[in-house]
């Protein structure tokens, strides 16, 4: 089975763009509609944190700063000077695109389980600096005014705007998976050495990624943000969020977009409802096991491994 | 003209020292083996030279330019290139991807659609076009070969380092890789290779620098330097022309 | 100077018990190769034990200890035999897939606390926890001073272990080279068992000395993790006295610092020096 073609995936992508733009006009109820904005925020900062973890293998375990940061300039404009989030989270993802430049060479000189430690340690100091940062008030909470008056138009703005992110997102993954960066990337995932020794610039690729990866992820925090109506400022920075995205592009695989946007549909959808079935202790139980089982049985997440030729043809021999 | 000359070069790691004052020049144009027993140092030197490691001292000029504060990307940008003693395919991609990133990043960086053709060219040079499309992981260990030099030759064309290729080959697979190299001769301008296969190495060399213990022994054309009495004692201990018996 | 003396002492005291996460830490990552993130998980069930046995039966924790080790010396040999060996006849379960492995089990584990221990944050108060002990300039907290006092039993025994016993010597030669190991005729199996059996029984230990100091609950594990974690990277896998003296360095970084600045970005002055000291040495301190 050949990869599918370029002109294929575009239209897949267009279809689920239509899809996804036309979901709420099906009659949804407020509440599936905000199930619905979650799904799309998670698919969202899955897709573009596999940027930088699925496609060049430095799987962050700190992306919830990124979040935080696009969550708390849009809440702090809008709560301050009334500026429209639309507007914002495009502020919020340029300054985690900062965050991520500065903190990103001394970051991706480090492999695996450090890297993994040092975003960690990162993620927890940025959200240090944002709660305690004089004159912005993060640390006794933050009032944000949602979007319209009735709580149906206001679902339907936050889906819409989080949805319109989520496409975002996936454009650009798809754009960097087909391009020399995503062949640069893959390279170094597969074999850092190797492809430095063939001209990759590998340092500049990773930082790449990852302001990209942040910037993405800032833009949906800042959506994110709008969605709530008190942010406390524990919730935006947890570490258990960073594990959560880490979580749902190992789950759905990590070659593609596709995978990631998987991940968070079914790990989403499964959470809510088992929140509702059996409740939050148990739903964590779960997710723990989940955790376990994707380690230890599905290694390429629900996508599988790429498809390999050489296989067929011995079989077919 | 000298393409590459290294210089004092000295490697220690830890109580080891891998080179003492080790040199060696290769000139434009040429084929140079770099040969000795086990041990004595010709892969450290194959990754100091692509900057994968750093002397301790010493310098590695290449056409003038002082390789050694470059990182291996920057070095791969100016034409050096290598081959894997144990053969490092990127396995999860496709062979064709496999030798991309060297056609967009190499010393020769080419756009999307001369690179794809490129590559297929090259494949096709060494003989793997017909599986191009191929997961390199399902490669047998004969076509990872192949795509090793295919890849550095989609790096460089200037110096190609081959890191023993000829190591744990059949007599007509050696024949084979001989062949191979004649045929992409033309394609770089100078080889560097680091051999134990002498039927190989004479079959392919203009000249030879023999080190041992880290150590410059000599240099000179093959047919002299496995004659050398120094070189002799080096391998063998004895008055036996190495490699003598195949 | 009082002041600076007294963060110097806490520093001390609070670093040791990081010291004996981190040396358990260690233990299993040497032994095993698996990152285990939910060693600070089964500390902090440690901690549960002994708060409960004061409070339902009046046994103070450290004497639980008694029970306490032993216990959790069987649950790490058994977790080793039951689920690290086979998962790693089967799959690749090392390094980040480990961790993520593990993180799953400390979420499991997590949750089972909540519902039987409740989420609320807990402190240990015996007769000695309030008292305040005076050493020279500084005073200390009896509850501070027994934990210290627990940590360097702990990591006095350790490293004597490490040094002087076959089984020890085995252990660090299977950490330096685990395919050499095995051909030196040491049983491999026995010999990772036993080090997870004791990386457990560390942690239950400074579970209980962590709980004399600092109050805690399920969700305590995060950022004692983060500590293990740092304090190991620092110090060095493999090593009793590297860790130790990161986890000391650790302890001291926070505790003197929180003098000058406020509390909440001590953490972050710490943070600080884990990534100045990669950037320096991406493997860490100590010399591999």
């Amino acid at each position: 089975m050949r990869r599918p073609s370029n002109r294929t995936t575009w239209i897949l992508i267009a279809a689920v763009a239509v899809g996804v733009a036309l979901l709420p006009f099906t009659g949804m109820s407020v509440y599936s509609m905000s199930v619905a904005f979650t799904v799309m925020f998670y698919a969202a900062v899955a897709v573009a944190w596999n940027i930088l973890g699925g496609y060049s293998g430095y799987e962050s375990f700190g992306h919830s700063a990124f979040v935080g940061i696009g969550a708390y300039t849009t809440a702090i404009l809008l709560s301050e000077f009334g500026l429209s989030p639309l507007l914002t989270s495009f502020l919020g993802a340029t300054l985690a695109a900062l965050v991520a430049f500065i903190v990103g060479y001394p970051c991706l000189r480090l492999r695996g389980p450090y890297f993994a430690l040092v975003t960690l340690v990162v993620s927890l100091a940025v959200s240090v600096v944002v709660v305690n940062l004089p004159g912005l008030n993060v640390a006794s909470g933050i009032f944000v005014p949602s979007p319209a008056g009735s709580p149906v138009m206001t679902r339907f703005i936050l889906y819409e705007s989080i949805a319109a992110v989520f496409l975002i997102c996936v454009v650009v993954a798809r754009i960097i998976e087909r391009s020399q960066l995503g062949i640069g990337l893959a390279a170094i995932r597969e074999d850092e050495e190797v492809a430095a020794t063939q001209g990759v610039p590998t340092t500049r690729l990773k930082m790449a990624a990852f302001v990209v990866s942040a910037a993405l992820t800032g833009l949906a925090g800042g959506i994110l943000s709008w969605s709530r109506g008190y942010l406390d400022p524990g919730d935006m920075f947890s570490v258990d969020t960073s594990v959560l995205i880490v979580l749902l592009a190992l789950f759905g695989g990590r070659r593609s977009w596709i995978g990631p946007l998987i991940g968070a549909v079914v790990v989403t959808l499964g959470r809510e409802f088992l929140f509702i079935v059996i409740g939050e202790d148990a739903a964590q139980i779960l997710y723990g096991a989940l955790l376990v089982v994707v380690i230890l049985f599905m290694p390429h997440g629900l996508i599988g491994p790429r498809p390999r030729l050489g296989v067929e043809q011995e079989v077919a021999a | 003209m000298s393409l590459l000359v290294a210089e004092g070069i000295t490697k220690r790691f830890g109580g080891v020292t891998a080179l003492s004052d080790f040199g060696l020049e290769a000139r434009e144009g040429e084929t140079l083996g770099l040969i000795g027993p086990n041990g004595s140092g010709k892969t450290t030197f194959f990754n100091l030279v692509s900057g994968l490691l750093r002397p301790d001292s010493g310098s590695i000029r290449f056409k003038g330019e002082d390789l050694v504060r470059l990182t291996p990307p920057e070095i791969a940008r100016r034409g050096v290139a290598r081959t894997f003693q144990i053969s490092r395919p990127m396995a999860g991609l496709s062979v064709l991807e496999n030798v991309l990133p060297g056609l967009y990043f190499g010393s020769d960086p080419q756009p999307a659609g001369r690179a794809r053709k490129r590559a297929m060219a090259l494949l096709e040079l060494v003989g793997l076009e017909e599986k191009a499309h191929w997961v390199a992981h399902d490669l047998t260990m004969w076509e990872t070969r192949q795509l090793e030099l295919a890849r550095a030759l989609a790096v460089g064309s200037e110096l190609l380092l081959l890191d023993e290729i000829f190591a744990g080959l059949s007599p007509s697979d050696v024949e084979r890789t001989i062949e191979l190299l004649r045929r992409i001769r033309s394609q770089v301008t100078t080889v560097l290779l680091v051999e134990h296969v002498m039927a190989a190495t004479m079959a392919l060399c203009d000249r030879l620098v023999v080190v041992a213990n880290g150590r410059f022994v000599t240099e000179g054309p093959p047919e002299e330097v496995v004659r050398h009495p120094e070189v002799l004692r080096v391998y063998l201990g004895s008055k036996e022309v190495p490699g003598a018996e195949g | 100077m009082t002041g600076l003396v007294q963060a110097l002492t806490t520093g001390v005291l609070v670093g040791l018990a990081y010291a004996v996460l981190g040396v358990g830490f260690s233990l299993t990552w040497g032994a095993t190769g698996v990152i285990n993130a939910a060693h600070t998980m089964v500390a902090v069930i440690g901690a549960y034990l002994g708060y409960h046995a004061l409070a339902w039966w009046g046994i103070d924790p450290v004497l639980a200890l008694v029970g306490i080790v032993p216990l959790f010396f069987l649950f790490g040999w058994g977790f080793f035999e039951a689920l690290v060996r086979p998962l790693k006849q089967k799959v690749r379960v090392v390094g980040l897939a480990s961790v993520v492995l593990t993180l799953g089990i400390a979420l499991v584990l997590e949750s089972f606390t909540t519902l039987v221990f409740s989420a609320n944050p807990r402190l240990v108060r015996t007769e000695y926890t309030s008292m305040s002990f005076v050493l020279g300039p500084a005073r200390v907290s009896g509850g501070a001073l027994v934990a210290g006092v627990i940590s360097l039993v702990v990591i006095g025994l350790l490293y004597w272990f490490r040094q002087s016993t076959y089984l020890g010597r085995a252990l660090r030669a299977l950490e330096q080279e685990p395919e050499g190991a095995a051909l030196t005729g040491i049983d491999v199996r026995r010999a990772s068992g036993i080090a997870m059996g004791m990386a457990f029984a560390t942690a239950g230990a400074a579970g209980v000395a962590l709980s004399l100091i600092y109050t805690f609950s399920p969700t305590t594990f995060v950022s004692w993790l983060v500590f293990t974690f740092l304090v190991v990277i620092l110090g060095g896998v493999g090593t009793v006295v590297g860790v130790t003296v990161a986890g000391l360095i650790a302890g001291l970084v926070v505790t003197v610092s929180s003098l000058v600045i406020p509390f909440a970005w001590a953490n972050l002055v710490l943070f600080g020096v884990l990534i100045l000291v990669l950037l320096v040495r991406p493997t860490g301190l100590a010399r591999r």
